[in-house]
């Protein structure tokens, strides 16, 4: 691989370092690049962290180019001469947005010149630009390069339905190559990726699109495109399912051991009486990121997830500020559950609100649903793991395993 | 088959090269492969008869990543993106304007007023950057009813009646072809467009409707079917299925193929316009179809209580639960209810989508439009305006009147 490429010099290894130079190095403040919203960067350690690969996937959408801009914003804005190299694969930079978004702190014209964007419109300039880099990319004094996105290129090169060659359909010895081929250059790229992060000391920003899986007897399912999930052979239903198809182990392997965080953005119902200021946080600019991986640790299962709220405007990201003190995973859940149960269990309903005095200290709004909610944890919560593992029994019933996720920490956040 | 002179026409076919090109394809070596690979395993692929010697593999692998950085610097330097008007103060700030460089899709039921706005761009192309246009020709591609030219001319004259004689657009600039199936539709796109953009320096490109040709040929009527069974109340625990994408595997794995098929072209016919509206700096504006959404709200599993319906059973990474969003699908709203045709794989390739919600008023029986950008770059999505259509093409209803935008 190394042989048959030009590599810069500096590219062949990484700078010495004592360990203690490399850990206060890590720890210096400017090793991290603000996502714009507070509660994000507190969950994955700070920010984007600076010789690592954070990936964000979300549906169309999302918001996941809004993250993009405010944080390549932010790292313009974090010192005189820091440099973004923004690649786009499918559509331009808008460059507007990003205009406005600076402008919120400074003159986007003095900053402008700071940016680079290159356009990589297919897998081939992509792979030469990372794989084979020139000796000037990133250039000098790079704190972040944005990559959007990763997945556009991979649809045109491995067309759909030939993703799964490996599988059943395409068995026909034809189709069966390319999704090796495809699963190897997905490793390739991520782990050029790495060396490039680490050895220019930049923070890499992948933005990942979403594709659908149908899980029989489940339906369509979101995944996140690249290093997508393999349907297991016998898939159990349950309402983990969700967490089932992105838990990581089923990607990708090299993709998910080189990203330093994977955060998922995605939309969600938020009940307007959780927020502090519905009148400046439209639902329409609400966004879920649950984060499914932060800092090098996985967050295998769905309750140790956090859970952050963002508000997505034309100016940039936002936090969004929630009523109660609970996490913002269980006001979201919480937001979304009640409805569901009301329809699910309709005549238990009438037993559970009674015991609302137990959620009601910490909740103002919803003390219904609470209740109900506490109702069942104390039930299961015998010992804590009992908890996790009798929930899936009680789900493939129910359909509550989100409700779970909710009542541990909402739980925990009252104790 | 080796993607190489697609991707890159102009690399050089010198001798190593040109004696290789044969072997590479027949090894189903991609562009991306020589990239990716080492030589020695690049030789491995190769007939071992051939007894390429590495060398030479390595300068191949040199010269093309030479080739592409070359041309990614080519693309880089390439203008800005511009933006062209939609006439309409209210719309252009809705929609931040037309931008070239990239795909943007209306989308709405017949009659929404769609195809008004597309055949509105067609014309304020053409006015000068000083009256938000490109001063370029446009093409209008139509898969279903051709070109209408007499509202085209009177959408024309609305336009003109500010503007001097020497900057009016004109129905000549308007190349309008209609193509009535998919494999028309496609040779047209890839070898004809783009030597009329070449030639007569077009700077917008319309597809009325992109959908029509995919879903005549990839959509059968089994579909309907399928989500019947899918929906019904005997099994809770499949959430129902809304896009056609969504049918359950196994029912059919020919249907599988074909819906891979579709996603196939679908990501084809958008890259060839995307590579246009860089290489060229044009708009691409394209109509999309909806159909409408089915769901646990119909009669069938009216078992579960009709108001808080559907959404509940789905998990939050559904892509019923997601796709609400996306798709800019509202039941609560009149007339809300209705999907973009083909689904996800092409949402993913979209910059913009613009959703035209078309509802009856309750008292006075008329038809009422209401527009807003589902998802965008470069837009703020979530703010709805009403629009109407009117002998100057479309408007929204604040800017009643007061029109004369300049």
């Amino acid at each position: 691989m190394a042989s048959a490429s030009p590599m810069p010099s500096s590219s062949h290894r990484l700078p010495t370092l004592s360990a203690s130079q490399a850990l206060s190095a890590s720890q210096a403040t400017d090793s991290r690049i603000s996502t714009g919203s507070e509660e994000l960067d507190k969950a994955i350690g700070g920010g984007l962290s600076r010789g690592k690969i954070t990936e964000l996937c979300g549906p169309p959408g999302s918001g996941k180019t809004t993250v993009g801009l405010q944080s390549a914003a932010n790292a313009l804005l974090s010192g005189d001469g820091n440099r973004v190299v923004w690649i786009d694969t499918s559509h331009p930079l808008p460059v507007s947005r990003l205009g406005a978004i600076l402008s919120r702190s400074a003159d986007p014209r003095e900053l402008f010149p700071n940016l680079q964007t290159i356009r990589a419109p297919t897998l081939a300039h992509l792979l030469a630009l990372v794989v084979h880099p020139l000796p000037t990319f990133p250039p000098e004094h790079t704190r972040l390069v944005v990559i959007d996105n990763v997945s556009t290129p991979f649809a045109a090169a491995f067309p759909p339905g030939m993703e799964d060659g490996g599988g059943g359909g395409g068995a026909k010895g034809k189709k069966e190559p390319v999704g090796v081929r495809r699963f190897a250059i997905i490793g390739d790229l991520i782990s050029a990726l790495g060396k490039l992060a680490g050895s220019k000391g930049v923070a890499v920003l992948l933005l990942n699109q979403m594709t659908t899986k149908v899980i029989p007897g489940v339906g369509a399912m979101l995944t996140p495109s690249v290093s997508e999930y393999i349907p297991p052979t016998v898939p159990p239903y349950n309402s983990h399912q969700y967490i089932v198809l992105i838990t990581p182990t089923t990607d990708s392997p090299a993709w998910i051991t080189s990203l330093n965080s994977r955060l998922l953005i995605h939309y969600n119902k938020t009940s307007l009486s959780l927020l502090a200021n519905p009148d400046d946080t439209p639902v329409s600019q609400i966004r879920y990121v649950t984060i499914l991986k932060s800092n090098g640790v996985l967050h295998g299962s769905d309750s140790s997830r956090p859970v952050v709220l963002l508000q997505i405007q034309e100016t940039g990201v936002n936090d969004v500020k929630l009523v109660s003190e609970a996490s913002p995973a269980a006001a979201a859940v919480k937001a979304y559950e009640p409805k569901r149960k009301k329809r699910k269990r309709g005549p238990e309903a009438g037993v559970i609100p009674g015991s609302d005095e137990e959620g009601g200290e910490s909740e103002e709004d919803e003390e219904g649903s609470a209740g109900e909610m506490y109702q069942w944890e104390e039930g299961a919560e015998d010992d804590g793991m009992g908890a996790a593992i009798k929930s899936p029994a009680l789900d493939s019933q129910n359909n509550q395993g989100f409700t779970k996720a909710g009542v541990n920490t909402a739980h925990q956040a009252v104790n | 088959m080796s993607d190489l002179l697609n991707l890159f026409p102009t690399f050089p076919l010198t001798p190593p090269v040109s004696n290789l090109l044969n072997f590479i394809e027949d090894a189903r070596l991609t562009t991306a492969d020589l990239l990716a690979l080492d030589p020695i395993s690049i030789s491995r692929r190769l007939p071992p008869q051939l007894n390429t010697s590495l060398l030479e593999l390595k300068s191949l692998q040199r010269n093309l990543v030479e080739h592409i950085h070359a041309d990614i610097a080519r693309l880089s330097s390439l203008p800005p993106p511009r933006t062209i008007t939609t006439h309409s103060p209210t719309l252009d700030r809705l929609l931040n304007k037309i931008p070239t460089q990239a795909i943007t899709e209306f989308v709405g039921e017949s009659g929404s007023g769609k195809t008004q706005i597309l055949l509105l761009l067609t014309l304020t192309v053409q006015l000068p950057p000083s009256r938000g246009g490109l001063g370029r020709p446009a093409v209008y591609i139509s898969t279903e009813a051709p070109l209408s030219t007499l509202r085209l001319i009177q959408l024309k004259n609305y336009i003109s009646h500010d503007v001097p004689v020497d900057e009016q657009p004109t129905t000549d600039k308007v190349f309008s072809i209609v193509c009535s199936d998919l494999e028309t539709q496609e040779h047209i796109i890839r070898y004809q467009l783009p030597v009329l953009v070449q030639k007569f320096d077009v700077g917008l490109v319309v597809i009325d409707s992109v959908a029509a040709n995919f879903r005549a040929e990839f959509e059968r009527p089994m579909d309907r079917n399928k989500k019947l069974r899918l929906s019904n109340p005997s099994t809770p625990s499949s959430s129902p299925s809304s896009s056609s994408s969504t049918a359950a595997p196994g029912a059919g794995a020919r249907r599988g193929s074909q819906m891979a098929q579709r996603g196939k072209e679908m990501v084809r016919l958008a890259a060839t316009l995307r590579h246009l509206a860089i290489t060229h700096n044009l708009a691409v504006v394209v109509s999309n179809q909806v159909s409408d959404k089915f769901n646990a709200r119909t009669p069938l599993s009216s078992l579960s209580s009709p108001r808080d319906g559907d959404d509940d059973d789905d998990d939050i990474m559904s892509l019923d639960f997601q796709s609400k969003w996306f798709t800019g699908c509202d039941e609560e709203l009149e007339g809300g209810g209705k999907v973009p045709a083909l689904g996800l794989v092409w949402a993913n390739l979209l910059a913009t989508r613009v959703v035209i919600r078309k509802s009856e008023d309750p008292e006075t029986g008329e038809w009422k439009r209401d527009l807003r950008v589902a998802y965008s770059n470069r837009a703020l999505a979530g703010e709805e305006v009403g629009i109407e259509v009117f002998e100057g093409g479309v408007r929204s209803v604040e800017d009643d009147g007061s029109d004369g935008c300049s």
